[in-house]
């Protein structure tokens, strides 16, 4: 059992790598109630193509991340939440794009229900039927959030901005898609990347951690994993270019909203240097596009922004996004004041510590919360950085690295996403 | 947890504990509700959280929050039944992580002026509607979330359950600035407040700042349960180009905190539609595929349940009918052991986790406070323990629908005309 203890933050992570290949980490919080244990894998929405060492290719059909995930909730035994909630336990799992994650959290005994989570997420047992049944609930599912105005917006600007990039998909797949899943398909999913090796298991509790180590290890020791080649994903050749410049689309909505995204072309390896990146570009805009610039009282009385204006940047292995929402009926007008203020941002020294004070503060909050804290340590190891020195990364950020990125933006390569109001609204 | 009566309905509670990284602090002002009231009240909060007479420009707000490690002030309301809270909360990191031990002092006049010195103007009033108008019209844009404010109009058009507290579009232009600072004067000088403490605090140090504030005068109360007295059926159906429908069933049990059959309501609508492995959930959702989306809820101190779910249009009535069979089968007394212990189980893991969550910390004690039964969370826990299930039979039994309303989606939009790439 490795100790990693962080006297800045006070906190203490204990880890292990299990015979299994599991490695598991235990952030011990004394005091807390609760327990949450997380259980993830490195496949998400974004894996369409996977390769193994032995130079197989796979091509995963979109949206089949999350289907895998809905349908581990199925078993033989009976109806597996039933069975954690009998126990005391609530237990849920979400697919992102970059992973999918099983986890539960109960104040009552860990044992039980930490058993259950290792034996369901490591047994894949459907039916074809099941699978057919499943489709329908999925579709559903992608319903709901294609009339959901904002989710709508978010994934038309993505299929707008990549051409090969898998984020043009949903997470959840298309209809299509969904639709054209197999139980077979999902076999072959499960056992690319539920692999103990590939896994991850967290625990954010109070209970002592050579216990949790303990339960693991036995649960494990009792199971038989068969050697699956390890795969990684495939690396993406996104063009530069955005797949559309404009695209509108209809909502039966009162209220109209555009997005203007400006694709970021770079080619940095490494996740730490692309998140001082993505923090500086961050501070940039934080300090153009906020209410710290004088100017921007007189943005939202002139109605160029309404209340719901904002920005994201987010630099990925491969890609690169800084995006624009506001609720307007000119995107024109909207793309112009965007050019202009870009061209003249700006930011002081006075103005970065300013914001350093910000999120750092920010970042001691984001360890209150035990699921929060977990799934920050996920993505932050998935994405083979560590995890407390990736909470003060913004420390490190000075003027000239924010100089430095103001290049990735170039203000021609940029895609203009809106709702435009159904007739019948 | 220290709880103070400190003058009349003026409540102190610091609840000590190292385990969060910030202490958070909450003043809640309660008054009884109205269309006006949440109106002016959603004024005052967007004016509030923006800027004050100490900082009167973003710039500033912005500055002060942030020397502060980023302490913003939430300002929101939430409805209790027949009365409306405002609620000024915020956060403030604990001082030996940054090496700050006095940083709490700045902190509480700080927060004071926040409440106190929340800039009214004409220009400040004007920003507010146009940001409120904008909120009331993007949450009609929302399916679900439209779908349960027609469906709460309807069921409860004349009692305070039909008030939207995020204000409304009717009045919004009416209300001037005379009236905003006015009610903020009177919220400040006479309506019931609470504050909550939750950190690693000096209680007697918190309990003075109190004493020697303006907030230190007696204040007056007001109820916030109350029945609606009414059975009637009400079906209500809308249309919108989308896919997907949204089905909301309205229930008037006439059940409020304080009665004896509270608690086997609470137990028994878990089990009916508040787990996966709830009636409505594991019956609709998983055995049928007829939805993603189910759940069922309690409106606590209106002594109002209701049904929501996303589903397809073809299947609006076959919803309904299902819906009806698993409210019969916990009238009926058919509800499984297995799931009766399971929803209690869940609603004391909940109640105890309580404990991790500064937020939730603060929400229960008030709503506790509010209710007037219970001083310690063991009790509740007792209660909910003995519940039977001819209790939730009985209770049950009380479940009389008063509203339908279906938001019927028409098929898909226009097509979109693909753009050139």
């Amino acid at each position: 059992m490795n100790k990693i203890s962080n006297q800045r933050f006070n906190e203490t992570l204990y880890e292990q790598m299990l015979s299994s290949g599991l490695r598991v980490v235990v952030i011990h919080k004394p005091g807390y109630i609760g327990s949450s244990a997380l259980l993830a894998t490195p496949f998400g929405g974004m894996h369409t193509k996977l390769k193994d060492n032995e130079g197989n290719i796979f091509d995963i059909l979109p949206g089949s991340a999350h289907f895998l995930e809905h349908k581990l909730f199925e078993s033989e035994e009976g109806d597996i939440m039933s069975a954690f909630t009998e126990v005391g336990a609530s237990v849920n799992a979400f697919t992102s794009y970059e992973e999918t994650v099983y986890y539960f959290s109960t104040s009552n005994d860990i044992d039980e229900p930490l058993n259950m989570l290792l034996n369901f997420v490591g047994d894949l047992r459907i039916s074809e039927e099941s699978v057919e049944k499943e489709k329908g609930i999925i579709i559903q599912e992608l319903r709901m959030y294609a009339q959901m105005p904002d989710s709508r917006l978010v994934n038309e600007t993505y299929r707008s901005l990549f051409v090969e990039h898998p984020f043009s998909n949903d997470i959840g797949g298309s209809e299509e898609s969904v639709s054209s899943i197999t139980k077979a398909h999902l076999e072959l999913c499960y056992h690319l990347n539920y692999h103990p090796q590939r896994m991850l298991l967290v625990v954010a509790t109070g209970e002592q951690p050579q216990r949790i180590f303990d339960l693991v290890e036995k649960n494990h020791a009792s199971k038989t994993f068969d050697n699956v080649p390890l795969v990684q994903s495939l690396p993406i050749n996104e063009p530069n270019h955005v797949y559309r410049k404009n695209h509108d689309f209809t909502l039966d909505v009162q209220s109209l909203k555009s997005t203007i995204t400006f694709k970021l072309n770079h080619s940095i390896q490494s996740e730490r240097e692309r998140k001082k990146a993505e923090w500086s570009l961050r501070l940039l805009m934080e300090a153009t596009f906020s209410p710290l610039n004088p100017a921007y009282q007189d943005w939202m009385d002139e109605g160029v922004i309404s209340d719901f204006f904002g920005f994201e940047v987010d630099l990925g292995e491969g890609y690169g996004l800084l995006m624009f929402y506001n609720e307007t009926d000119d995107s024109t007008k909207f793309e112009e004041f965007l050019e202009k203020e870009i061209s003249n941002s700006t930011i002081s020294d006075a103005t970065l510590e300013q914001l350093k004070r910000r999120y750092l503060g920010q970042a001691f909050r984001s360890l209150n919360d035990l699921e929060d804290m977990a799934i920050s340590f996920i993505r932050a190891t998935f994405a083979k950085a560590d995890f407390f020195e990736s909470l003060t990364w913004v420390e490190d950020i000075s003027l000239k690295d924010i100089e430095n990125v103001r290049n990735l933006i170039d203000l021609d390569n940029k895609c203009i996403v809106s709702i435009k109001k159904s007739k019948s609204s | 947890m220290k709880r103070i009566r400190i003058h009349e309905n003026l409540n102190l509670r610091i609840i000590k504990t190292g385990k969060f990284k910030d202490i958070s602090f909450s003043f809640r002002f309660l008054s009884n509700t109205s269309e006006k009231d949440a109106t002016i009240r959603s004024l005052i909060a967007t004016m509030a959280s923006d800027r004050n007479e100490k900082a009167p420009t973003k710039v500033d707000m912005t500055r002060l929050s942030d020397q502060l490690y980023g302490s913003y002030v939430d300002v929101r309301n939430t409805g209790y039944g027949a009365a409306i809270c405002t609620e000024f909360k915020t956060k403030v990191l604990n001082g030996q992580y940054v090496h700050q031990s006095s940083i709490l002092e700045g902190f509480f006049e700080w927060m004071l002026d926040m409440i106190r010195y929340s800039l009214i103007n004409d220009e400040t009033l004007k920003e507010a509607k146009k940001i409120i108008r904008s909120i009331l019209v993007r949450s009609m844009d929302n399916p679900m979330q439209f779908a349960m404010k027609k469906a709460f109009e309807t069921a409860g058009k004349g009692f305070p359950l039909a008030v939207n507290i995020q204000g409304s579009l009717d009045i919004l232009d009416t209300i001037s600035t005379e009236d905003c600072k006015s009610y903020l004067q009177d919220m400040i000088e006479n309506m019931r407040l609470d504050v909550f403490v939750v950190g690693d605090v000096d209680e007697n140090e918190v309990t003075e700042m109190i004493k020697n504030s303006f907030l230190f005068r007696r204040r007056d109360n007001v109820e916030t349960m109350y029945r609606m007295d009414l059975n009637a059926f009400q079906s209500v159906e809308l249309s919108r180009k989308m896919d997907q429908s949204n089905l909301i069933l309205i229930y008037n049990p006439q059940v409020l905190p304080t009665d004896q059959d509270y608690w086997p309501l609470r137990v028994a609508m878990t089990a009916f539609g508040q787990l996966p492995s709830s009636l409505c959930f594991s019956e609709i959702r998983e055995k049928r595929s007829l939805c993603y989306t189910i759940g069922a809820q309690m409106i606590t101190f209106d002594g109002v349940c209701f049904v929501y779910t996303g589903i397809d249009a073809k299947q609006a009535d076959n919803v309904e009918k299902l819906v009806d069979i698993q409210l019969e089968t916990v009238k009926n007394g058919q509800l499984s052991d297995s799931l009766i212990e399971a929803s209690k189980k869940m609603m004391i893991n909940s109640i105890r986790q309580i404990d991790d969550d500064s937020s939730a910390i603060i929400n229960y004690y008030y709503q506790i406070s509010l209710i007037g039964r219970y001083s310690d969370k063991e009790e509740i826990i007792a209660d909910i323990d003995k519940v039977t299930a001819k209790e939730m039979s009985e209770v049950f039994a009380k479940m009389t629908k008063i509203t339908k309303l279906l938001l019927k989606g028409e098929g898909a939009h226009e097509q979109d005309i693909e753009s050139e790439i």
